[in-house]
């Protein structure tokens, strides 16, 4: 396990992640509900519990490399349970967000227009849209 | 009485059944249901980035709306609507110099948005306004017992804060399919997540939700499942047809809204239509209620 050095710059890093997702990241004590929490864990390459672990340590580009942000549904059943009380679906979503604005979306509208998406109802268009779309 | 109603998209759309079971249960409980005029899409999702006020905009401008035509409670029963207006309410009350923001974005409104609108859910207002004695007195064909699982999936449970229900033992639906004369069962996925928009991205999450959701209701003895989110019912009830080729052991069963259950309990007219609605045919619910 890393550690987290306070002189290096990486925090800079990790403070982005906090203004950006209003949580203060480094509260985090690895202890792996999140993990054990998700549902969609199956999926993903980098458990929830090692990305909030990597941002601590300013290492986002290996986060934003991940498809774990991608994979995240915004169930928020790792927030509920954080026993630090870390909204970590707000983590996941200023990883994303970070992707969105440098225009890196993980869906493009252009695949969406798929005929197997005919019967699909608006929220389910308008939602991925707006979580995956940069 | 009447009270405002906000549908959202879908309602008026793919969930068009909900939207019409929700209009006929409230009016035979003496509640008319006034929809809120010129509203708009609620954003769908909320928006978790700190610095994001313009995706705000959406949900506020809303419960403006309702402020507007006269304000005091607003009923929404899309989960995803639900979810959504309270939490982007919650957001903008957060912080004098957001609101103050967030105003300044519509200043081209005929009034402040003050944000005092209470947003209810059908289930927890027809738990604590109606009481469900009282839907237990309008019900004309019981529903025989018939085992139902209740699935509240995120939106109705999450963040605690906007709940419905307890969080951890929500038990408002169970208590609702018990005073419509079928039997509520509990089982380990009812508050798991369906996949949500990752049907269009992540397909597989999807499918295998879709799976695990409806095996955990089916070792339970659930014979249907009831929800109030359009997304939950298409990925659990539509994606069965896909997920049954990655997974043959699927339990396949019907997916209510659960004010469609209560139009059958209380006998007010299934509509045909509303069963072109359904990936999974309905009628084995409809026939336990003799409808």
């Amino acid at each position: 396990m890393g550690v987290i050095n306070l002189a290096d710059g990486s925090q800079a890093d990790c403070e982005r992640a906090e203004t950006l997702s209003g949580e203060k990241i480094v509260a985090c004590k690895q202890c792996g509900t999140c993990t054990a929490s998700c549902p969609n864990i199956q999926d993903m390459d980098l458990p929830v519990r090692e990305l909030m672990h990597l941002v601590q340590l300013g290492r986002l580009d290996e986060v934003l490399a991940s498809r774990t942000p991608w994979v995240c549904s915004s169930c928020l059943q790792c927030s509920v349970r954080c026993p630090r009380g870390i909204d970590i679906a707000r983590v996941m979503e200023a990883m994303r967000a970070m992707q969105l604005r440098a225009r890196k979306g993980r869906l493009s509208p252009a695949e969406v227009v798929d005929p197997a998406c005919a019967d699909a109802p608006p929220i389910l268009l308008v939602s991925a849209m707006r979580k995956l779309t940069g | 009485m009447s009270l405002l109603y906000f549908p959202g998209c879908t309602l008026k759309n793919k969930a068009r059944n909900f939207d019409a079971s929700t209009l006929e249960v409230f009016s035979a409980l003496g509640v008319e249901l006034a929809e809120l005029e010129r509203w708009n899409c609620c954003g769908t999702v909320f928006s978790m980035a700190d610095d994001d006020l313009m995706l705000q905009l959406a949900p506020l401008r809303n419960l403006l709306r309702a402020e507007q035509q006269g304000g005091g409670e607003l009923l929404v029963p899309c989960s995803m609507c639900y979810n959504t207006l309270r939490r982007a309410q919650r957001f903008a009350a957060a912080d004098p110099e957001r609101l103050g923001r967030i105003r300044d974005f519509m200043y081209d409104e005929p009034s402040a948005y003050r944000g005092d609108v209470e947003v209810r859910h059908p289930l927890a207002y027809l738990r604590d306004r109606v009481g469900l004695e009282r839907v237990k007195q309008a019900v004309e064909r019981p529903l025989g017992g018939l085992r139902l699982g209740a699935y509240y999936g995120c939106l109705l449970l999450r963040p605690s804060e906007l709940a419905v229900d307890d969080p951890a033992r929500p038990r408002v639906m169970e208590d609702l399919i018990a005073a419509l004369g079928a039997e509520p069962v509990e089982f380990g996925q009812r508050a798991e997540c369906c996949g949500a928009y990752q049907t269009l991205s992540w397909r597989a999450v999807t499918l295998r939700r879709t799976y695990e959701i409806l095996g955990s209701a089916c070792a339970a003895g659930a014979r249907a499942l009831l929800t109030s989110c359009p997304l939950c019912a298409y990925n659990l009830d539509q994606m069965q047809r896909e997920a049954v080729k990655s997974y043959p052991d699927l339990c396949a069963m019907p997916v209510l809204y659960f004010t469609e259950l209560m139009v059958i309990a209380m006998g007010l007219g299934w509509k045909p239509e509303w069963s072109a609605l359904h990936e999974v045919d309905p009628q084995p619910v409809l026939d336990a209620a003799g409808a």
